[in-house]
């Protein structure tokens, strides 16, 4: 016997075939496996495509933190304009600037077109007749 | 398709990994003997490949690139782990039908050959099962292992003499 017989011997492939025990996965073990290995690879893959992630991907990875933040933010923005708007005080605060600085509350009270120049113009002419740290 | 990988193409990546993958994990379970193991072997050597791409040939073929990944983390792994791995006896070591003697010289036999198997070296132990078993040439097994066919040719024939002496009563050309 020589290193260059390698001719099959029968005996001893049967006997190591015996031995031999593949681990094989199944069909199901298979295919995490290949999600595991393309999950895995995606940051690599994304990186070679083009560098920069795209605008959803940045969004997808704070989705997780700025989903809850808003809606907190829009919760607590609502509860407070609830509270304000029963509350006498904040209603009277409020009133003035709706009727009087702002040209939508204007025309709601029914003013005619002069009334309604008149209106606007004067606090600007009271205004700049003392103007502010002259006297 | 390793172009499109290049540039970062998810399916055709997800087509390399799915060509590939049963022969890399029927590889890195000969190399590791354990299932979980095997697949962080494959899952680590494809994303390796993905890696070093730029470093494959593609004029020739992907596999025997793969596989050399998969071969030299699997041994350095085999070989960090220092254990000696060994065969379960097969279902089929005791035989109904047999007399008892016979039973027992064969359980005896095989009980000597698998320590045999146990002692050969990882290398050289790969090397008789990808040809004994997976049906791998002398050429294919040099190129995995980047090693010369005649360096081959002589653990193979190292393998079969040292596991050959182990069944020579089984075949009656004992001593």
């Amino acid at each position: 016997m020589t290193p260059d017989d390698l001719t099959p011997d029968r005996d001893l492939r049967d006997i190591l075939r015996r031995f031999d025990s593949p681990d094989r996965a199944t069909p199901a073990q298979r295919r995490n496996l290949k999600r595991r290995i393309e999950a895995a690879a995606a940051p690599h893959l994304a990186e070679r495509a083009g560098g920069a992630p795209a605008w959803w991907e940045f969004a997808a990875g704070w989705a997780r933190t700025l989903i809850p933040l808003g809606v907190a933010t829009a919760l607590a923005a609502a509860a407070l304009m609830l509270w304000a708007a029963k509350t006498d005080r904040a209603r009277t605060v409020m009133m003035p600037v709706a009727t009087q600085d702002s040209l939508v509350g204007s025309v709601r009270h029914d003013r005619t077109s002069q009334r309604l120049l008149d209106y606007l113009v004067t606090p600007a002419l009271s205004g700049s007749a003392t103007p502010p740290g002259r006297d | 398709m390793v172009t499109r990988v290049r540039q970062g193409d998810r399916e055709a990546y997800g087509a390399l990994v799915e060509r590939h993958l049963d022969r890399a994990l029927a590889l890195s379970v000969r190399l590791l003997h354990h299932r979980e193991d095997a697949e962080d072997l494959t899952q680590d050597a494809f994303l390796a490949a993905l890696d070093h791409i730029e470093a494959f040939d593609d004029t020739r073929p992907f596999w025997p690139w793969l596989s050399r990944i998969i071969v030299n983390r699997g041994l350095d792994l085999a070989a960090a782990r220092d254990v000696r791995v060994t065969e379960p006896l097969p279902d089929d070591a005791f035989d109904p039908g047999q007399s008892p003697a016979d039973a027992a010289e064969r359980a005896e036999i095989l009980s000597r050959f698998r320590h045999e198997l146990a002692l050969l070296p990882p290398r050289r132990k790969l090397i008789m099962q990808l040809f004994e078993l997976d049906g791998y040439t002398v050429a294919e097994i040099a190129q995995l292992l980047e090693s010369s066919r005649a360096t081959v040719r002589w653990h193979l024939h190292a393998a079969r003499h040292q596991l050959r002496r182990a069944l020579a009563n089984f075949r009656g050309d004992g001593p």
